[in-house]
């Protein structure tokens, strides 16, 4: 009996560890994180001078670079979320996305530590959602679903890998090797 | 071959990313020097914080007695508009701390720079006077006081109040 149980409590293990690996997961992973940064960044991108203000609250970045890190921020997030919805540059999107992520989560714990008294500027720069634990916790698994991605991604429905099976049927001619003439 | 394979894979992925950081400042700080309200690169200097030089920026009820009815100071209430609605100090003008960003041009523009501001919020308890001090220097205030007993402390000494929009 007990041995019964112990494999089926290792088959229900095994089924969460198969959906945790899944590539249709990572898939699911690139459309939701994809589509959440393109978001996340238009607002930014719309109100320089509000998500100025919002990165200014947290008090982590130097004053002086503050405008900086507004500025290239937000079209950090367009980018990479766009490469990664499409599946173009995959590798370097997913990563650049997770480090985002982390350093998000540093931020937001930080300030929550500190007790500031400030709105999250996360999706909408004006001002009104004041953070808390959740904001926290939604970054948690925003960040799994990164890493997730980032370790079981195989491309699928993805624009790296249509180039690589294009390549494959008709490799690049390279045009600096003279083509072998007949003597 | 996949031990061969990961080494390869993990360089790409950091060229990408390196990559991908590089187009994605350049579009950045392509479009802020055409858009008409891009940031400047770098914030003007500072002043010193409103946090480092905290206790000679705390003024009393006694001080803002004599000061309230001076024409040259600026009172701000950081508090929300509906707290500033249900009653303030006679001539505050009401800039809440969380929405500096959309009011502030409104309310400071035809504030000057070196005019002395003092701010308070609710009571003792809050800080959003604090901040909005803080707030106030960073965009480049020189004289900015908190009266730190507030609304709370003028309201119990039975000093004049103004009740609406204001």
């Amino acid at each position: 009996m007990e041995g019964k149980w112990d494999a089926r409590k290792k088959g229900r293990g095994m089924i969460i560890k198969k959906i945790i690996a899944h590539p249709y997961t990572a898939l699911i992973g690139r459309i939701l994180l994809g589509g959440i940064f393109i978001y996340a960044s238009l607002s930014k991108i719309l109100n320089p001078d509000q998500f100025a203000q919002a990165v200014m609250n947290y008090r982590i970045v130097p004053l002086v670079s503050v405008n900086l890190f507004a500025i290239v921020l937000p079209w950090l997030e367009l980018v990479s979320g766009i490469f990664l919805l499409v599946g173009l540059f995959s590798g370097g999107s997913i990563a650049m996305i997770t480090l985002l992520m982390a350093l998000f989560l540093g931020a937001i714990g930080s300030a929550l530590l500190r007790g500031l008294d400030i709105s999250c500027g996360c999706f909408s720069t004006d001002g009104v959602y004041k953070i808390t634990i959740l904001y926290f916790i939604r970054d948690l698994l925003l960040f799994a679903l990164a890493l997730q991605v980032l370790f079981y991604d195989r491309g699928i429905l993805s624009v790296d890998t249509f180039l690589r099976k294009r390549r494959a049927v008709n490799p690049p001619h390279n045009l600096f090797v003279k083509p072998l003439t007949p003597p | 071959m996949g031990a061969a394979l990961l080494p390869n894979m993990l360089k790409r992925s950091v060229v990408e990313c390196i990559g991908i950081f590089l187009f994605a400042t350049a579009l950045a700080f392509v479009t802020n020097f055409f858009r008409s309200d891009g940031l400047p690169l770098l914030r003007p200097k500072l002043l010193p914080l409103a946090s480092e030089d905290n206790q000679g920026n705390k003024i009393s009820l006694q001080t803002l007695k004599e000061k309230f009815e001076q024409p040259g100071v600026i009172i701000l209430d950081a508090r929300s508009p509906d707290e500033f609605a249900e009653g303030h100090i006679p001539g505050a003008k009401n800039l809440p701390y969380y929405e500096f960003a959309e009011k502030a041009s409104v309310v400071l523009k035809t504030i000057p720079f070196d005019r002395e501001i003092i701010a308070y919020c609710e009571g003792l308890e809050c800080s959003n006077a604090e901040d909005l001090a803080f707030l106030l220097k960073e965009n480049g205030y020189a004289q900015v006081k908190v009266f730190e007993g507030g609304w709370e402390e003028w309201k119990e000494n039975g000093m004049p109040v103004k009740r609406g929009e204001g």
